[in-house]
């Protein structure tokens, strides 16, 4: 594979000549042109095109790893103001909706307000970003106690206990609690 | 310096019809030198500066991000807010910070020119900043700032059609002049600022004040066409420049070959 | 490749957009106009009886009053020897559903700049005769628009509306403002002699949209949200180019060349419309 550097419009080929892949699009004559600054690959073999971006955006995708806070609860919907994707901290506001990973009674030992996740984005759909914790290493990884806002530690699966009035509370519990935040 | 030469120039050369000398002394299709740097702002997603002449202009572009309010966003496609601005240093007599009627219709206009080549449908629901900070202006701010706005929005790595590129044409004394300067502008006939994307063969921003007669503006709109090419040759020397320097790039290759 | 023809919004602006491609696509007009039709005009002058100078301008349902008042003043320190033009409008609430009170939005600006730049450029109104002293009096000229009813196509009405204001308007002598200059009352030019107003020129814009690649003249409100492209130019009597503005979209080189000359024809032919309806003579 060959490549170039590519800018917005720049003309890569024709329309016959190859397939317009990532990063290129099409214009009313039937030429190729790129979409990104970034470089231009060429595929021979596969007859197709695409341009790599040099600059990636700073929008979340499908399967990104964020790190946020519980804003509010509402029904079993967790409001997720997202402070960090994959621990790297965001310098803008990012908004997405939280759900249980399981049926459970009480949607508060799932999590509560005020709470840091770890949440994995599973879709961008419907105006919002769609956060699940259906997996060992996300769920809950930091919370204060309800009661007097001390520091909790876990003490056993989804367990957690106040260090300060020993209130024990019910969260589903990332693995890494303490250790992320 | 070069101000007096050409001035002194242009009183000897009244007699001489042939050879036109503009106040700066430059020819007729001649622009002021140029230069265009992108990426020069750390904190903005993409940024550039343009110096056409005595113009010293700096775009930044931030996005794309959430929209706020959220009453209206439009859910095919991102919202671009554009300001055009002069700061109250970029002019002798100082102008206050507060935006004018000139800056919002400018803003308006300069943000028609970028809808055109920004790929909006990719981020609906989102929005796009492009500020655009005149630090010291000296004649065709306007198209020297959605020229600086392409090169910052292409180095932001948001995907466009093609770079928007503008340069303007004018009339003094009869002549119809490339790149308008700030004296032009003030004691010129007409003036005639153009943006176009150059791959598409689209004309994005057109304005025109001032008389011309149609074959006058038919020179002056190939003039300027044939400057803002020129300027286009800058836009993508400025971004292919930046290309070379990262280091993120090797890495980005490395990515494509896994 | 999808093709976005429109700035879809609402469901309304699909449907009306939809309605209306389909229309020009059959070349044909929703309100049954030719392409390059303008809408039935109407101007009754002299409206405002307080005003030196009034238009009121329907192009079709399009309503635009305008005004004209003097006052006196200090002329700007780069040009001693000119009176000043000041043109403004507003889109009153009254216009549409969308319209709104409170300060100006972006287009609002837009129109009234680009209306400004028709009347100024075209060197219409003859500046010099506003001087009473140089560089100490002239007369200040406000020239105000307001859109009562906005059916599309703001600015061609809009300076249809203040050139036969200006045609039809009178003005307070400046020579004799000069030699009563102390007896006069402050601000008050109600007792002065009226001139007509010195005009030079006669500017007539012309608003083209693109819909569907093709050029369609004076567009509805419908009709310009659909449309792709919009611009004006403003054309002399002397068929000269004096303001042009793109306001919407993008147009291919070529396109620029197509639209100035239909806007030629067409200003040739406004311009004497207007005179007819003006009751004015052929110069």
């Amino acid at each position: 594979m060959e490549r170039e550097k590519g800018y917005p419009g720049k003309e890569i080929g024709v329309m016959e000549e190859y397939l317009a892949d990532r990063g290129t699009y099409i214009d009313w004559n039937g030429i190729i042109r790129s979409k990104y600054l970034g470089f231009i690959f060429k595929d021979n073999e596969m007859r197709k095109v695409f341009v790599k971006p040099f600059r990636k955006l700073k929008i979340l995708e499908v399967g990104d790893t964020v790190l946020g806070r519980i804003i509010n609860v509402s029904g079993v919907f967790g409001y997720v103001r997202i402070e960090a994707v994959n621990l790297k901290p965001l310098d803008r506001d990012f908004n997405g909706i939280v759900y249980p990973h399981r049926i459970v009674n009480r949607i508060d030992d799932v999590y509560r307000e005020g709470d840091y996740i770890l949440a994995k984005v599973i879709s961008k759909v419907n105006r919002s970003l769609h956060l699940s914790i259906a997996e060992p290493d996300l769920g809950v990884v930091s919370a204060k106690c309800s009661y007097c806002g001390g520091r909790m530690r876990p003490i056993g699966k989804n367990k957690l206990r106040c260090m300060r009035c020993s209130n024990i509370e019910m969260r589903k519990l990332s693995r890494l609690y303490g250790r992320v935040i | 310096m070069s101000n007096k030469k050409g001035k002194k120039k242009k009183e000897s050369n009244e007699e001489k019809e042939e050879e036109f000398i503009r106040i700066d002394g430059r020819k007729p299709d001649e622009m002021r030198p140029y230069k265009i740097r992108a990426h020069i702002l750390r904190n903005a997603d993409g940024s550039a500066e343009i110096r056409l002449g005595g113009n010293w202009i700096i775009a930044a572009v931030y996005g794309p991000k959430e929209h706020f309010p959220k009453f209206e966003i439009s859910q095919d496609k991102a919202i671009l807010n554009c300001r055009y601005h002069m700061t109250p240093y970029s002019t002798t007599e100082r102008k206050s910070p507060k935006p004018s009627r000139r800056e919002i219709e400018l803003s308006k206009v300069i943000k028609n020119a970028l809808e055109q080549a920004v790929v909006l449908e990719e981020f609906p629901e989102m929005s796009i900043d492009v500020y655009m900070e005149v630090a010291q202006a000296e004649g065709s701010t306007r198209v020297a700032s959605v020229t600086a706005a392409a090169v910052a929005l292409a180095d932001a790595g948001i995907p466009m059609r093609d770079l928007v590129v503008g340069c303007s044409a004018g009339k003094v004394n009869g002549h119809i002049i490339l790149d308008v300067g700030e004296e032009e502008d003030k004691e010129g006939e007409a003036d005639l600022p153009i943006a176009i994307m150059p791959n598409l063969r689209k004309v994005v921003l057109l304005q025109m004040d001032g008389k011309l007669t149609h074959e006058e503006f038919k020179e002056a709109f190939d003039l300027a066409l044939k400057g803002a090419m020129e300027l286009y040759e800058e836009q993508v020397r400025a971004l292919t420049t930046i290309l070379k320097d990262m280091e993120i790039i090797e890495e980005g290759v490395k990515d494509e070959k896994e | 490749m999808k093709k976005n023809n429109f700035k879809k919004k609402t469901l309304k602006e699909i449907l009306m957009a939809n309605n209306i491609l389909k229309f020009i696509k059959e070349n044909r007009r929703l309100d049954g106009r030719g392409f390059l039709d303008y809408r039935d005009l109407r101007i009754d002058t002299g409206v405002i009886k307080k005003a030196y100078g009034s238009a009121r301008v329907e192009l079709g349902d399009t309503i635009v009053i305008v005004g004209v008042q003097f006052e006196l003043g200090t002329p700007f320190p780069d040009s001693p020897d000119k009176g000043i033009l000041l043109t403004e409008g507003e889109v009153l609430p009254t216009a549409s559903f969308s319209a709104e009170a409170g300060p100006p939005s972006e287009e609002e600006i837009e129109i009234s700049r680009v209306v400004d730049r028709s009347i100024r450029e075209s060197e219409m109104v003859d500046l010099s005769r506003l001087v009473i002293k140089p560089g100490e009096s002239v007369l200040k000229m406000f020239i105000d628009f307001n859109i009562f009813n906005d059916d599309g196509n703001i600015i061609d009405a809009a300076v249809i509306g203040v050139v036969s204001a200006l045609l039809t308007g009178e003005m307070p002598d400046p020579e004799y403002v000069r030699e009563h200059l102390e007896e006069l009352p402050p601000n008050n030019l109600t007792s002065v002699p009226r001139i007509p107003i010195p005009t030079q020129d006669f500017p007539i814009a012309n608003t083209i949209a693109l819909i569907d690649n093709k050029f369609i003249v004076d567009p509805t409100f419908a009709e310009e949200m659909v449309s792709e492209a919009r611009i004006t130019i403003t054309h002399t009597v002397n068929n000269e180019i004096c303001a042009i503005q793109l306001i919407q979209g993008g147009l291919g080189y070529e396109q620029v060349f197509e639209v100035l000359n239909i806007s030629l024809d067409k200003s040739i032919e406004i311009r004497n419309r207007i005179r007819e309806l003006l009751g004015l003579g052929g110069d």
